[in-house]
């Protein structure tokens, strides 16, 4: 079980990786030369808004698990830091049963998409970037925060993990 | 069930989660997918689940998030933020109260070039505080003033709250962040009006710092010419409709790097740490927006919102009488829930009520982040206090929040002004855009 957890760190630093250092420098290129192409050489790219907002969704999908995996995500701990151990577990498995339960949703019906999306070929008018692709990537990334919920959830049921793990204060994901 | 009570009864249960611990963006999403289920079945809930993640994650005007934070994550990694308190710090340093004037005019300067408020405390916090300290400044003062001024980067365009607004509101953003100029310049000068005048009548509060000759003060101006100039670039950009905001975004991300390579400030492993310090705040504001998305098809599914507007209707308040109950809504909200879980809960509601009075939807954004600034230092979990107790651990949490109180009755004063007077909101954005 540790070492499926070492691995899903593993995949989760790699996909936030690949968004923060590739997609992302990427996005502000395209736009900044976007601008400077539009009003320096009357050039825009044409594709520059579908390109945008391809890699946008890539960078927020690419970043969920990290960020939910490091506590990155906002919360009232006020109550939460005075209950007893029991109430914090509790607290944390109920957190894991409501990611389970919403990413199973999400990754279900994408994946029920995806075999129609790829035969009509919906694709952007571009660059004719797959519809059905970036399904599969939303599959995919819901498919690993599912995962992660469940063996979560079997960590501290087990007593391995303590829920702290995943708790610091609402200020880490502020800007 | 009646929709109506299914909603309350989901809404409280959502209180119930982020009171718990629950984070906020999974609060929204389960109650909002949850409640789908019960009021439309699984495969309507799955439905929209998928059409928000796809929605709100192609959403071009949110490309302005990460890069935005991206922007002030450069700024306060490549030391461009020191530089701009050293410069004002060298003109307002000998005013009385003049050290706390000038955390309070470098954190609006930090919050011109970046979209958010914690991290201006963050940052100019640890420079601000053991300068204050060295000239004997109460600590309630000092820590006071730097907790409160990290709130006006929210209000100082550009600001990843008045994008995430425009976004759940179809309210234009580059509307939205010409309308908070006037309000941020007039908060600061609030901030900063009081501190000199609360230093003149009781002086040991903040003594006067050196004083520094003019040659020297003239020459310190080059070190603001980088934020300045991307901040009149981005906003000039906008106000002249060279660009949309989030294209504005991106020409002020690759302005400051290009500055900070310039400078010889840029080095890989602070570039690497901005990068994917952008990611995750960007991933978590991505749930939050799409939980919100999620939220608001619940209530209008529940029409809740139909029948509040409907009751309003029947009131016969004048619009500033309203404006004074949302006022103090907003005040007692800020001291149990944290800003994001206000604005989610509230907005959605209080929206169609708003164009139904007939206010101007890019007043009531501007309004809105002026009473997020309040709950940011509003005991007992006001976030700035929290991270000023970092940065100076030495000063009781008791002490910020007094501290804080002040700044509290300056923002309600510019609030009573905006209200009164909503042109100091739309003069600017209706001369850009007619």
């Amino acid at each position: 079980m540790l070492q499926i957890l070492t691995v899903m760190r593993a995949i989760s630093r790699v996909l936030d990786h690949i968004g923060g250092l590739v997609v992302l420098p990427v996005l502000t290129i395209v736009m900044t030369v976007d601008v400077i192409m539009r009003y320096v050489f009357n050039a825009p790219f044409i594709w520059g808004l579908e390109l945008d907002v391809h890699l946008l969704i890539i960078i927020f999908m690419f970043g969920i698990l990290e960020c939910t995996r490091t506590g990155g995500n906002i919360r009232m701990d006020l109550v939460y830091l005075h209950m007893p151990d029991r109430a914090r577990r509790m607290v944390a498995l109920l957190l894991c049963a409501i990611g389970c339960y919403i990413f199973v949703l999400l990754a279900g019906k994408a994946a029920s998409e995806i075999p129609f999306l790829l035969s009509i070929q919906e694709e952007s008018e571009y660059l004719h970037l797959p519809k059905g692709w970036y399904y599969t990537g939303i599959v995919a990334v819901s498919v690993l925060m599912a995962l992660y919920f469940a063996l979560r959830a079997v960590s501290i049921v087990i007593g391995s993990a303590v829920p702290e793990d995943e708790i610091e204060s609402e200020t880490q994901g502020e800007m | 069930m009646l929709p109506e009570l299914v909603g309350v009864l989901f809404l409280v249960g959502m209180i119930g989660l982020i009171m718990l611990g629950i984070p906020i963006a999974f609060s929204m999403l389960i109650v909002g997918t949850v409640g789908m289920v019960t009021m439309g079945g699984t495969l309507q809930a799955q439905s929209q689940l998928i059409l928000n993640f796809w929605g709100t994650g192609t959403n071009f005007v949110l490309t302005a998030i990460p890069l935005y934070i991206l922007m002030g994550q450069l700024v306060y990694r490549t030391g461009i933020a020191s530089d701009l308190y050293e410069a004002v710090y060298k003109w307002l340093g000998w005013l009385p109260g003049g050290l706390a004037i000038t955390s309070v005019v470098a954190c609006a300067g930090f919050g011109a070039v970046s979209g958010g408020s914690a991290t201006a405390v963050a940052t100019l916090g640890p420079m601000c505080m053991p300068e204050m300290r060295r000239y004997n400044y109460s600590d309630r003062l000092a820590a006071g003033s730097i907790a409160s001024a990290g709130t006006l980067g929210i209000l100082i365009p550009p600001s990843v709250f008045l994008v995430v607004y425009g976004a759940w509101t179809e309210t234009s953003v580059g509307h939205l962040f010409i309308a908070g100029i006037i309000p941020g310049i007039l908060m600061t000068l609030a901030f900063a009006g009081m501190i000199f005048v609360r230093c003149i009548i009781t002086p040991e509060l903040g003594p006067a710092g050196p004083v520094f000759p003019w040659g020297e003060r003239f020459r310190s101006l080059g070190k603001i010419l980088p934020i300045f100039s991307v901040f009149l670039i981005v906003i000039g950009g906008i106000y002249g409709g060279v660009f949309a905001p989030s294209e504005a975004a991106a020409i002020g991300v690759s302005a400051i790097f290009l500055i900070a390579l310039v400078m010889g400030r840029v080095d890989l492993s602070s570039l690497k740490e901005a990068l994917l310090g952008t990611m995750h705040t960007s991933a978590m504001l991505y749930l939050i927006v799409t939980g919100g998305h999620m939220l608001g098809h619940f209530v209008v599914l529940t029409k809740l919102t139909e029948n509040i507007v409907n009751w309003m209707d029947t009131l016969t308040y004048s619009p500033l009488t309203m404006i004074a109950l949302f006022s103090i809504m907003y005040i007692l909200l800020g001291m149990v829930l944290d800003v994001w879980a206000m604005l989610i809960l509230t907005i959605p509601f209080l929206f169609p009520v708003i164009l139904k009075l007939g206010l101007d939807p890019v007043w009531f954004g501007i309004y809105v982040i002026v009473m997020s600034e309040l709950a940011l230092i509003t005991p007992p979990i006001g976030v700035n206090v929290y991270v000023m107790a970092k940065v100076a651990p030495d000063v009781p949490l008791g002490e910020i929040f007094k501290g804080v109180a002040p700044f509290f009755i300056s923002v309600l004063l510019v609030v009573v002004l905006i209200s009164v007077f909503p042109e100091i909101v739309l003069w600017l954005p209706r001369l850009a855009f007619g």
